[in-house]
């Protein structure tokens, strides 16, 4: 080897070993994730999930009996979230979840899998993977996310609130932004499918969409979700938004009409000194597929309001909410004017919420995991809607927390839902509270305690002693936090 | 002459792109090991990074251009959102 061929043979080391000492793309990965445990004991939870209000004497926990009994158990909630993050335009995002029972069960031997695991040997299948998706920002002003995630509206979450698989852009123009998004919400090639609402009809079993699924070709039956919204800043403290939704489905098809429900929703919040006012109003029209009906379809016409506000006062913040959705006194007739909420897949497991009302047991509660009883689950209320009223103060000294809630619950309208004819349409009276300790910066222990003074809604409603009034619910929760 | 310039160089290039592993001096506690602190490694915890975030947002244009401020609000946003979708309820 001469001199020239051995420096050539030097210069491609020396290349090669720096070629190969930095990394051909500088992959940040970051994750974070949570683990909360709540020790329960109720009259009301029974670490399942769905309304309690049920016709069904032989159900343990039911809220419509004299005499419920009691349960108490130890649930657990781990969620790992990874991203990997190329750059700050683009990540790729995953989300896993881990739930059980303490006791519950052990390797998979209940033919179940999620949800399951908490027994003595433990080795159970139950790894939930919540979101996949890409987060790619193309300009500084445009952001889109693409694949199975995490989405809400806004609305304080009344219309979809959930993990599903679609493609969100967002874009901002001057003061404020445009924003678009589709998603896929079903497209199963058998089981059930709930539509819109759950029930939808006091008297028919099972009700809107509680039919089977006939679905040979992927793409050819489906439930879709689409939007176009924009939001604005007139000022620095008032904001305004609005929004069309469209929500369509043709799943039950070889049952029923397709369902075509359009949604306009507008929404604004001002900041006056140290307070803040928000609300929204959303009207929804159009058509809902629905077996056993003259033409197999029902025309919509339903809204939904909010007013909510919260201060800072005295030495914690007091925040109140008004919440109306609209319900109808006879969902058989050829129009709905009950509000039409997303559910998924099951009748008990609701697609939206109102978290923001931080009751625990009237409605759906932030903390829940598999248990996750609500008097009202599904906003939609078996076609009746809901009249709420919820107040609240936090309180924060030091490590110490104390958040107190208030809420009071009405049914919109009757329509002889339940056992036996209601004396009132109001549903009850919530007080809850939360007491506790920060041990770290992202770690909490606390107490909660919740008790509902049944409304004369409930009166002589007992389905276990005839003519009873039911037990009035309570619940009482230790809970350790930990997000990081 | 030239040989050696290129050995030195190669030389030179490899170790500049070897990674700085021990940093510390011997008479140095290794932090890290003994309670977790310090380390190279160390990644933010969520509310540590909002805690962050909102410091360095509070310097404002003193510190920061009008364009960085807004991209400091954007990373806000984004680990509020990571925060809230960690801790948020699910049906089941």
């Amino acid at each position: 080897m001469n001199r020239r061929m051995k420096l050539s043979a030097i210069a491609v080391f020396s290349t090669l070993t720096v070629a190969s000492a930095v990394p051909a793309v500088a992959l940040e990965n970051e994750f974070h994730g949570m683990f909360r445990l709540r020790g329960i004991t109720s009259n009301f939870d029974d670490g399942g999930g769905g309304s309690q209000f049920s016709a069904d004497a032989t159900k343990p926990g039911s809220l419509n009996k004299k005499n419920p009994g009691s349960n108490a158990f130890v649930e657990q909630r781990a969620r790992i979230l990874y991203t990997a993050k190329v750059d700050d335009e683009l990540k790729l995002i995953t989300h896993f979840e881990i739930d059980s029972r303490w006791g519950d069960n052990s390797y998979n031997s209940n033919n179940t899998t999620r949800n399951n695991g908490g027994a003595i040997g433990a080795d159970q299948v139950n790894l939930e993977t919540k979101n996949v998706y890409v987060d790619y920002s193309p300009t500084s002003t445009i952001n889109t996310k693409l694949g199975l995630q995490f989405w809400n509206l806004g609305y304080k979450g009344i219309i979809l609130n959930d993990d599903q698989a679609g493609l969100v852009v967002n874009a901002k123009v001057g003061d404020g932004s445009l924003g678009f998004a589709y998603f896929r919400l079903d497209d199963a090639l058998s089981g059930g499918s709930f539509i819109a609402n759950g029930t939808g009809s006091p008297t028919t079993t099972g009700g809107t969409g509680a039919t089977s699924v006939v679905n040979t070709t992927p793409g050819n039956r489906t439930r879709d979700f689409l939007t176009l919204g924009g939001k604005y800043s007139i000022t620095k403290d008032f904001k305004v938004g609005a929004d069309y939704v469209l929500l369509y489905s043709d799943i039950l098809r070889n049952s029923q009409g397709r369902t075509n429900i359009h949604m306009l929703g507008a929404n604004a919040e001002y900041v006056m000194g140290p307070a803040t006012i928000d609300g929204f109003v959303v009207y929804q029209t159009g058509q809902l597929g629905r077996s056993g009906v003259a033409g197999n379809s029902q025309r919509v016409s339903a809204f939904a309001a909010n007013l909510g506000g919260k201060v800072k006062t005295g030495p914690g913040i007091a925040r109140a909410n008004f919440l109306y959705i609209s319900g109808d006194d006879n969902p058989n007739s050829g129009a709905r004017n009950d509000f039409q909420t997303i559910m998924e897949r099951g009748a008990t497991t609701n697609a939206h919420g109102f978290t923001a009302s931080e009751m625990v047991l009237m409605l759906d509660n932030k903390y829940n995991h598999t248990a996750a009883q609500a008097v009202v689950k599904d906003l939609n209320n078996n076609a009746q809607g809901l009249i709420g009223g919820f107040l609240g103060y936090d309180l924060t000294i030091d490590k110490f927390f104390v958040y107190s809630n208030l809420g009071f619950g009405a049914v919109a309208e009757d329509n002889g839902f339940g056992p036996a004819p209601h004396k009132s349409n109001f549903l009850g009276t919530e007080i809850n509270a939360e007491i506790g300790y920060k041990l770290k910066p992202n770690m909490s222990v606390s107490f909660v305690g919740a008790y509902m003074l049944l409304g004369d809604y409930f009166k002589g409603q007992a389905v276990d002693v005839a003519g009873a009034d039911p037990e009035n619910p309570y619940t009482a929760r230790v809970m350790v936090n930990l997000a990081f | 002459m030239k040989k050696i310039a290129v050995v030195v160089m190669t030389a030179f290039m490899i170790s500049a792109t070897m990674p700085a592993l021990a940093q510390m001096s011997k008479e140095e506690k290794d932090q890290c090991l003994l309670a977790s602190k310090s380390c190279l490694t160390e990644v933010d915890s969520i509310q540590k990074r909002i805690k962050k975030i909102q410091t360095e947002i509070r310097k404002g244009k003193k510190v920061y251009s009008a364009e960085e401020l807004k991209k400091l609000q954007d990373k806000l946003k984004e680990a509020g959102e990571i925060l809230q979708t960690l801790e948020s309820g699910g049906s089941n």
